[in-house]
């Protein structure tokens, strides 16, 4: 599952089959999922004004009022899964219960607010599914999916450092988006559950790669999931990468997370199995 | 090295699986605060099943070293996480046979000095609390790692904990310092597993399986006394709770219709015995194998025993004919519709008619029914009542009738046992057949799944393939048309070529017949050249003849010449004479004789001058003939190299 981030000219005719966006709707600095498009009445043409993983400021904005809607191509679609995920891990991490909330049994009364093992299997169980979405037997991921999934997570990076980030190297920019989301994306894999934190990681690997550092060591856990997110995108070039990357790098962290989502796999599968044979005695009752 | 240490695999790298065997397990945690230590300890504790655990050594280190380390290295957390250097601790419990090992990784804190710690922890002398809140943690277990990497300042902690410590006290290096340089950092082994804590479900992990309560079971379906096949089911009172453990509820239902079915069996038995009023006056009904103790065991030899606690009461002596037969009849109206082949449920429904169609809430009433001693108490009238039978009645006939109910009771309990060895045979066989079946799906599944991937695999490839080929067909194509192209301007080209040169022949014809024409023509001109050649040879003899000429006028000239000077200076001499006598006369014949030799002279001049003009016109006439034979000789050796070439072009 790759995404087109070049599309600069579509059919005019395909504009009922997009989706839009009022202008006014759209936040200034939020890194786009897909390319954006305006409608050319005079032309009868939609023309892209803006590649994916870029931005608006507010002056372009500004500048774009006039077009009234923004249109994106249909990789949008693709993700949907993940910004929603995204929102849901984000208010997991901000969840705030109250005795009531326990009293109504809403919660179960063992897992109190901000148990972090807790917290973490549910983060886990959301992101897990993830792998599966492009269709394939294998767990693979697309950074660039994953980058949407971040972006819903974390808050966004500074303004005036996007600005300059961007306007220094487009390709350091979009390299380093993809890398830090990454990071991050790997990170919640091992229970690293602090909104704060994950923040914070993000900003500090964005900033490292645009201005400059090409390395990471790869002493600490987190310092060796940035090292394998560098050399994946590195190698990978924005286009969807398999698990088994993971395993050629025998890293203490990437081991963790192979075990932990081959785990996740097989109760997924014996689930499947065991509804399977609920309903075949089911059947064998109603007979 | 000691014994303990030589079993780290490796002490160059992070991570306490190289402090571990292979065989071991690491439980992992990241920790963002102090809370819920208390859980941790608890998953972990329930997890580690070992004889010599001392679990409470292991929880005060759990939750002292992670306090401690915690609130001392990483105060403000949450606050410039990155710029100050602090990250959360990564906790990490590994287990194997020998030892439990719990480490914390985390980077250094500014007040943190790595070398000589193991001095400090040693000695008495601890100035800084933090070292002596080392020491206390260093005490607490059998042996200390301390890992620091120079360059990024990641520190790590392990403490150990030996199951059995009394075989390594002798050889055990207590703390064990390794500071490492980038270099000589080595990749963690791998453990058996890795487990994140949030992946042990809390609930199922702690509830304790082997708790019984009789006050919850009717029902107990236990296994046989081998340990292989040994299935406990615990039925409790809400059938939820049968689906819960895991006991399935159709099996107890088919075994409570068997018993309904035994029952209804053993009491058409009584009921007919009831009818016939002669058969059961004046005999004794023995009923002694329905009277034994306070249950009805149905023995089987197969691994399911149903123990049913039940009561059969002995029919009272008081009961008349009379009143057996009323019950006999009631009894009879209530399991005339098992006479047809009903249920177990109809026949609950039949003992409690309100009861709802749903048979889960009818399973649980009949519980419910047994349970309070319905049945039991029926049974129990119907033991007295035979009791009173048998001793009232003394008939032989009555005998040989009860005799008869009583094969028919002993056949239907053989006839019961190898149903229920049916059944349960059957159960396992199914039971066995979903094993298999599952085991079977999942490997198809796992098959299924190597088979798509490669056969993803291939698509990919063939995709590749067919680009790929697709590409060179484009390229052909393009090839293809550009050949077209070429023949087809090759051909024209050709035909070209061939109109051409068959031009060219034409021409080339005409010119070799100009050509031989020309050749003709100066064949006769180097004919006439030749004759002109053999003219100038003539006009050669003449030159020759005139050079002689020339030469002897030219001497002629010279002693004329000489002559003159002499006559010169005669005449000079003579006028000297003359001068001195009178030589006019002889001075004007020489004077004459002089003109006369001028004359002569200028004669002879002119006709060298002539002589050699006429000299230099024919050397003039001799240097154009010869360029001229050249020209000839040029132009027959073009001519002839020309019509080669024609012939040799002609040839191909």
């Amino acid at each position: 599952m790759n995404i087109d981030l070049d599309l600069k000219k579509v059919q005019s005719g395909l504009i009922n089959n997009l989706y839009s966006s009022k202008i006014e709707d759209i936040p200034p600095f939020f890194l786009m999922p897909v390319s954006v498009f305006v409608y050319l009445q005079a032309n009868e043409k939609l023309v892209s004004v803006k590649r994916a993983l870029d931005f608006f400021t507010p002056y372009e904005l500004n500048k774009f009022k006039s077009f009234k809607y923004f249109y994106f191509s249909d990789d949008i679609k693709k993700s949907f899964p993940f910004s929603q995920s995204g929102l849901k891990v984000k208010s997991f991490l901000n969840l705030k219960v109250s005795i009531q909330d326990i009293k109504k049994k809403k919660i179960s009364e063992s897992h109190f607010p901000g148990d972090s093992y807790f917290l973490s299997q549910q983060i886990f169980r959301g992101i897990a599914p993830l792998w599966l979405e492009s269709g394939s037997s294998c767990l693979e991921i697309n950074p660039f999916l994953v980058s949407v999934f971040v972006n819903e997570l974390c808050p966004s990076l500074e303004e005036e450092k996007l600005v300059m980030a961007r306007e220094r190297d487009v390709r350091s920019f979009e390299k380093a988006i993809l890398i830090s989301s990454l990071s991050i994306f790997l990170v919640l894999h091992l229970g690293y559950c602090n909104l704060k934190f994950l923040a914070d990681l993000r900003s500090f690997v964005f900033y490292e790669i645009v201005f400059g550092k090409s390395s990471f060591d790869s002493t600490s856990e987190i310092n060796e999931l940035i090292y394998l997110s560098s050399v994946w995108i590195e190698n990978s070039e924005f286009n969807s990468v398999q698990l088994s990357f993971l395993k050629k790098h025998k890293k203490k962290s990437a081991q963790k997370i192979i075990s932990r989502l081959e785990k996740e796999r097989v109760i997924t599968l014996t689930k499947l199995v065991s509804s399977d044979r609920s309903m075949e005695i089911q059947k064998a009752k109603n007979v | 090295m000691s014994n303990a240490n030589s079993n780290f695999r490796s002490l160059k790298s992070f991570g306490i699986s190289g402090i571990l065997n292979e065989d071991s397990i690491v439980f992992y945690q990241t920790l963002f605060n102090s809370s819920h230590l208390g859980k941790i300890s608890d998953l972990l504790v329930f997890n580690i099943k070992n004889e010599h655990f001392d679990e409470l050594r292991f929880r005060s280190l759990v939750n002292r070293s992670v306090l401690y380390f915690f609130h001392s290295y990483n105060k403000d957390i949450n606050s410039d996480l990155l710029k100050k250097g602090s990250r959360p601790i990564l906790f990490e419990c590994g287990i194997d046979l020998e030892k439990v090992a719990i480490g914390l990784n985390f980077s250094k804190a500014s007040n943190f000095q790595v070398e000589g710690i193991l001095d400090k922890i040693s000695s008495d002398d601890l100035k800084v609390e933090l070292d002596k809140i080392n020491k206390e943690l260093d005490i607490e277990s059998d042996q200390t790692v301390i890992r620091y990497q120079t360059q990024t300042g990641v520190l790590e902690i392990i403490f150990i904990l030996y199951f059995n410590i009394q075989v390594y006290s002798d050889d055990l290096k207590k703390s064990e310092l390794v500071i490492l340089n980038d270099e000589e950092s080595e990749s963690s082994p791998e453990p058996r597993e890795y487990i994140h804590l949030g992946d042990l479900d809390f609930d199922i992990t702690l509830t304790d399986k082997d708790l019984s309560d009789p006050s919850l079971s009717v029902f107990r379906v236990s296994g046989s006394d081998s340990v292989e096949s040994q299935e406990e089911y615990r039925v409790v009172s809400d059938p939820s709770g049968v689906e819960k453990r895991g006991s399935s509820q159709w099996k107890v239902k088919s075994l409570i219709k068997s018993f309904s079915s035994a029952l209804s069996d053993a009491m058409k038995g009584i009921v007919n015995a009831g009818r016939s009023k002669s058969k059961l006056n004046n005999k004794k009904i023995e009923v002694s194998h329905l009277s034994e103790g306070r249950s009805l065991k149905i023995n089987s030899t197969d691994s399911k025993k149903i123990i049913l606690d039940t009561s059969l009461q002995p029919i009272e002596k008081e009961s008349s004919n009379l009143i057996l037969h009323e019950e006999s009849k009631v009894l009879e109206k209530k399991f005339e519709k098992l006479d047809s082949g009903s249920s177990g449920d109809d026949f609950v429904k039949e003992i409690k008619p309100g009861i709802e169609k749903d048979l889960e809430s009818e399973y649980g009433k009949l519980l419910n029914e047994i349970q309070t001693g319905g049945l039991e108490k029926l049974m129990m009238t119907l033991k007295d009542k035979s009791r009173v039978m048998i001793r009232e009645i003394s008939n032989p006939k009555v005998e040989i009738w009860m005799s008869e109910i009583r094969s028919r009771l002993i056949t239907e309990r053989a006839r019961l046992a190898e149903m229920t060895k049916t059944l349960n045979s059957s159960v396992r066989i199914k039971e066995i057949e979903f094993r298999n079946k599952v085991a079977v799906l999942e490997e198809e599944i796992k098959r299924k799944n190597v088979q798509l991937a490669q056969r993803n695999q291939v698509l990919s490839q063939n995709r590749e393939n067919l680009s790929t080929l697709v590409k060179n067909i484009d390229k052909i194509k393009e090839s293809m048309k550009n050949q077209t192209d070429q023949t087809n301007s090759e051909n024209s080209s050709m035909k070209n070529k061939y109109l051409y040169a068959q031009k060219m022949l034409h021409v080339s014809r005409e010119e070799n017949l100009k050509l031989t024409r020309k050749l003709e023509e100066m064949k006769v001109q180097l004919n006439a050249a030749s004759s002109l050649a053999q003219q100038q040879s003539v006009s050669s003899n003449e030159y020759s003849f005139l050079k002689d000429q020339h030469t002897r006028l030219q001497r002629k000239i010279e002693e004329h010449k000489k002559i003159n000077i002499q006559v010169m200076e005669q005449l000079k001499s003579l006028k000297k004479e003359k001068s001195r006598a009178e030589v006019n006369h002889s001075a004007d014949e020489m004077k004459k004789k002089m003109d006369s030799a001028l004359r002569m002279n200028a004669m002879s001049r002119d006709q060298v001058e002539e002589m050699r003009k006429r000299i230099d016109q024919l050397q003039q006439k001799e240097a154009k003939m010869k360029a001229e034979i050249l020209k000839m000789q040029n132009e027959i050796k073009r001519l002839v190299s020309s019509e080669k070439k024609r012939g040799s072009d002609q040839l191909k």
